[in-house]
């Protein structure tokens, strides 16, 4: 590593620094423009990559340098407040070159005017990826983004528990509610239902499930939809689950997806929603509970429908890079179906290009019967409106606050997701 | 030390020194040599803290989105924060979080400065061990904190459980703004009480010489002594302190940064203004906003040396 | 004698908080997991393991904690001689303003960061600084300066002006006066006011977090925001990270901890 050689430069600097002379620049921007793939990129991976995948993600890089002499990749991994790392690096001008973003993320960047287009026509990129995701990467008929991993919620339940109470696997979230109870009553020590209460992706969905909408656009202005009966309905019947039902510790309110996995790992949860990496974790954690348990798609509500959120990353070239060629030459090895399958397996998530997904269900890891529920939702998905300040609703946590109001019994239902509606409203609808 | 009135005076020279100090350093040296002692430090005042001072202010008076100056608009950013029920609820709550810590921490401090200013061989080690906390990252102490009171497996919870308290069972603390706003509080104050208990012992020790005596000779009792002679005679001191304290429960950030969830829930019932004006900034990007809760702080404080300025009389 | 008893029970008490935050960081970094997630606490780790320790320094702590060590032991030294020089010109000269002086270096201490932190951004971005590492030694000296400055002040009040004066009259020069005879007085203010800038910076999380974007150059307290908001759930691997954090403080603060306290009680009595 040159790391020595930095530090050097760096403290001869903070030297010059003491001498106050105080602008000196300890790093020339190398900019290159020439096209040529040499020199240094700074690549950053955001939420889904944990410390398991970690290990992968640096040896693809050294691969990478490995194939093309003279370039060096800089990882940086980034912790659950990315997105705000992110938009300080924009605001700041010090964007990395190559970043894995969360796919709600990417029309709110290239908002900000930050990242390079990747495709001037989206339709172009159909076939080679999942459209919900394309979908996520396209901001005013341009897409900004290369879709990288996608993954979607099931529900994940101990099967032994339920045959021991002769119970089958939900259909309906009025299921979920009667079966979660009879698990909690027969089971000391076992709440019936894991509820993130910390984390919208969880429950925000079920908005959809009663047949609301989370908000509509009509000519182009944004309109929250929150406060419709259905949503309400929706948020009620969460919020009942931990209040009137009492199927998970009080602590729940705060919880997050981990929280409730590591519970569910400790043999302290009966079911819960979660993503196949929420699987993997309990797995990892406690390996002798796969025999243990089973996944089913996610219930339905009232609406007729169970369909969830897509999540997923996108891989993005930021405009302020210098070095684009090596940027683009560092995605295409990243998004080779023999580099990708290997991150999105470790995450546990689905690649996003049809190859590899097709690989990873027919004979990859998704082909395994604990992860076939996943494989029968994803078709079943939606994305959430795809405006430029759409993050300004994540970022806030408005969503999370209003239903940990109706929780904690702050707020009324209805209350609660009216202001809600005006927050989405200021947010969105202001353009 | 046999320092009477701390802080009266320059003390500790000796008082027959000071007649010719000045006329000899005088003709020792002009003003070249002092300027350009404290030269960096004005470019330090001046170019780190004036500036983005003034800054600020002018930022508050712009619209700001997107971390870009925009064009003046008056007083709207302030109208703005004003009408906004989480601002003004942010602004009470920081007050009386402040006055709720810095009650705690200076009585707790008072009470040990008085355990180790009653001496004994043991004193010694126990002041170092006292003063470690300080040295604990104010990061690494919140996650510390934050898992004691872990609902399910905090050590806080067991023993309240063990000492009969069964509501404690599984007691999730971070579900209600009241709560959690105990717990930070405790983590807080565990964090201030060693910097300000090792000033007033040193307080408490300068106080110990003929006036304490003659009381005791008197017969004075020693609660008597403490609140009639010891702690007047420590006001100046005690002052500063309380100022110093009330100001770092203002600016109490990493706590809360570490340990609610989302920052400042659930459902902003933990909202201070420190963390409200950094999310303001830096995730709604909304700089206008940012600098006008910056400036009601800072006027805030201002109000807050002020006092203490005036009560302390900082001599030349 | 019940005084002594009291007496004795009160420090236990004061030892045991004081210390049990740290036994408990330690022995729960130590603990594998099927001992951490317990209703009724174990106290002591009965098979202690090491594998997170050795996990973090493979990962990035090892440059994290370089990152931390640079920047805070810049701001310190920086700190320590700015205070220097300015501490004594404030303590033997008479300077116009110098009353308003010592009252707006007093004031640093009461400002706000997020006061600054907005406009620092954007003096940092504008002067390419942002993410360096002299730009956040810069805005930690913000930080800092102040009561260092004050704090030494008081200590150079505290030498006779005599000392310096007998030594010239014996033929060194000012300079020299104060090299020889001011200085080695003045240590214990200086230990003071270093840990102070050191402890300072060290832990100083809002600047570093908004300051410090690229990859290699995240200090401690930003990594261990980042490991806890992304890992929280594993409890044992917070816990090693921030034992990590938290033992160079340590050692440092009982480095110098006599000098410490001279300094920190001849500061406090002044004032």
């Amino acid at each position: 590593m040159q790391d020595r050689w930095r530090i050097l430069t760096a403290t001869s600097a903070a030297a010059s620094l003491l001498l106050l002379s105080a602008c000196g620049e300890d790093t020339p921007a190398p900019a290159t423009g020439s096209g040529e793939v040499t020199g240094a990129i700074d690549v950053w991976m955001g939420d889904p990559i944990g410390a398991t995948q970690q290990p992968v993600v640096i040896q693809l890089a050294k691969d990478y340098e490995t194939a093309h002499p003279g370039t060096k990749v800089n990882l940086r991994f980034l912790g659950a407040d990315a997105h705000k790392t992110y938009l300080t690096s924009i605001a700041g001008g010090t964007v990395p070159c190559v970043a894995l973003i969360g796919n709600t993320w990417s029309p709110e960047f290239a908002g900000l005017q930050a990242l390079e287009p990747i495709a001037q026509d989206p339709a172009s990129m159909q076939g080679t990826y999942t459209q919900s995701m394309i979908d996520s990467t396209v901001l005013d008929g341009v897409s900004y983004a290369v879709p990288y991993d996608t993954g979607v919620r099931a529900l994940i339940y101990r099967k032994d528990l339920f045959d021991k109470a002769g119970l089958a696997a939900p259909k309906t979230w009025d299921e979920v509610l009667t079966s979660a109870t009879a698990v909690q009553k027969a089971n000391e020590g076992v709440s019936g239902f894991g509820i993130v209460g910390g984390n919208q992706w969880y429950w925000l969905p079920m908005i959809w499930n009663w047949g609301g909408e989370i908000a509509t656009n009509t000519g182009g202005a944004w309109t929250a939809k929150v406060n419709s009966p259905e949503a309400i309905a929706a948020f009620t019947f969460y919020a009942d689950l931990l209040t009137k039902h009492k199927l998970s510790p009080e602590g729940a309110v705060t919880w997050q997806g981990a929280d409730a996995a590591k519970a569910f790992a400790l043999g302290q949860v009966g079911m819960m929603v979660g993503g196949s990496w929420d699987l993997k974790t309990i797995l990892a954690q406690n390996p002798g509970m796969e025999a243990q348990l089973a996944t089913t798609p996610m219930p339905s509500g009232p609406g007729g429908n169970n369909d969830t959120f897509a999540g997923g990353s996108n891989l993005a070239i930021f405009k302020g890079c210098t070095n684009k060629a090596t940027a683009k030459s560092f995605v295409d090895f990243m998004m080779k179906t023999d580099n990708l399958v290997p991150v999105t397996t470790k995450i546990g998530l689905l690649p996003a290009t049809t190859d590899a997904l097709e690989k990873e269900r027919t004979t990859g890891s998704f082909s395994a019967p604990l992860l076939k529920a996943y494989a029968e939702q994803a078709p079943n998905t939606r994305s959430i409106p795809a405006v430029s300040t759409w993050g300004k609703v994540e970022g806030t946590g408005a969503i999370v606050n209003a239903m940990q109001s109706i929780m904690n019994g702050q707020k009324t239902a209805e209350a609660a997701m009216q202001e809600l509606a005006g927050q989405i409203d200021a947010a969105i609808g202001q353009q | 030390m046999t320092v009477t009135a701390p802080a009266k005076r320059e003390a500790g020279a000796p008082r027959r020194a000071r007649p010719p100090r000045r006329p000899r350093f005088r003709r020792l040296a002009g003003y070249g040599l002092p300027s350009l002692l404290i030269a960096p430090l004005l470019a330090v005042v001046v170019g780190v803290v004036g500036y983005p001072i003034v800054r600020t202010v002018w930022l508050s008076f712009h619209e700001g989105e997107n971390l870009i100056s925009g064009p003046f608009n008056g007083l709207d950013n302030y109208t703005a924060l004003f009408a906004d029920p989480y601002f003004v609820s942010a602004l009470i709550r920081t007050t009386v979080f402040a006055i709720v810590c810095v009650a705690c921490t200076l009585l707790i401090s008072l009470t040990v400065a008085l355990v180790l200013d009653a001496g004994s061989w043991m004193a010694k080690i126990v002041t170092v061990i006292v003063l470690l906390p300080w040295a604990m990252p104010r990061v690494a102490s919140g996650i510390v904190w934050k898992w004691i009171f872990n609902d399910q497996y905090g050590i806080a919870n067991w023993l309240l459980v063990s000492l009969g308290f069964d509501r404690f069972q599984g007691f999730a603390w971070f579900n209600s703004g009241f709560t959690s706003l105990v717990a930070i509080t405790i983590a807080v104050v565990w964090h201030s009480v060693p910097f300000i208990a090792i000033s007033m012992l040193a307080g408490l020790r300068s106080t110990r010489g003929e006036v304490l005596e003659a009381a005791r000779v008197d017969g004075a009792g020693f609660m008597q002594s403490l609140l009639r002679i010891r702690l007047p005679m420590m006001k100046p001191l005690l002052t500063i302190l309380g100022v110093m304290s009330t100001i770092f429960a203002y600016q109490s950030f990493d706590h809360f940064l570490v340990m609610t969830t989302p920052p400042g829930g659930p459902s902003h019932s933990t909202e201070v203004l420190s963390l409200l004006t950094w999310l303001q900034a830096f995730t709604v990007l909304d700089q206008g906003a940012a600098a006008a809760m910056a400036v009601v702080t800072f006027v805030l404080l201002a109000a807050i040396t002020a006092v203490y300025v005036r009560l302390s009389k900082e001599d030349r | 004698m019940t005084r002594r008893v009291l007496l004795y029970g009160a420090m236990l008490v004061i030892v045991v908080v004081s210390l049990f935050p740290f036994f408990w960081m330690v022995v729960t970094s130590l603990k594998p997991d099927q001992d951490i997630f317990t209703k009724t606490p174990e106290f002591l780790p009965t098979s202690p393991i090491l594998d997170r320790y050795v996990h973090l320094f493979d990962g990035a702590v090892p440059r994290q904690f370089l990152n931390s060590v640079l920047v805070a032991g810049a701001t310190t030294l920086i700190t320590g001689v700015i205070a220097l020089l300015a501490g004594y010109a404030l303590a033997r000269y008479k300077i116009p303003l110098k009353r308003y002086l010592l009252i707006v270096i007093l004031s640093i201490q009461m400002l706000p960061q997020t006061v600054l932190v907005i406009p620092l951004f954007v003096v940092l971005r504008n002067t390419g600084l942002l993410g360096t590492y002299q730009g956040l030694i810069l805005s930690h000296l913000a930080l800092t300066v102040g009561l260092a400055t004050y704090m030494l002040r008081s200590f150079y009040l505290d030498i006779p002006v005599e000392l310096e004066e007998s030594a010239m009259v014996d033929g060194a020069s000012r300079m020299k006066a104060v090299r020889l005879v001011v200085f080695p007085l003045v240590w214990p203010g200086l230990a003071a006011s270093s840990i102070y800038g050191f402890i300072t910076s060290w832990n100083e999380l809002m600047f570093s977090a908004t300051y410090m974007q690229q990859s290699d150059r995240e200090t401690l307290p930003v990594a261990l925001q980042q490991y806890f908001s992304s890992y929280y759930s594993d409890w044992g691997g917070v816990m090693a990270a921030s034992v990590i954090f938290t033992i160079p403080v340590v050692v440092f603060f009982l480095l110098v901890q006599k000098r410490l306290m001279q300094g920190m009680v001849a500061g406090a009595v002044k004032g």
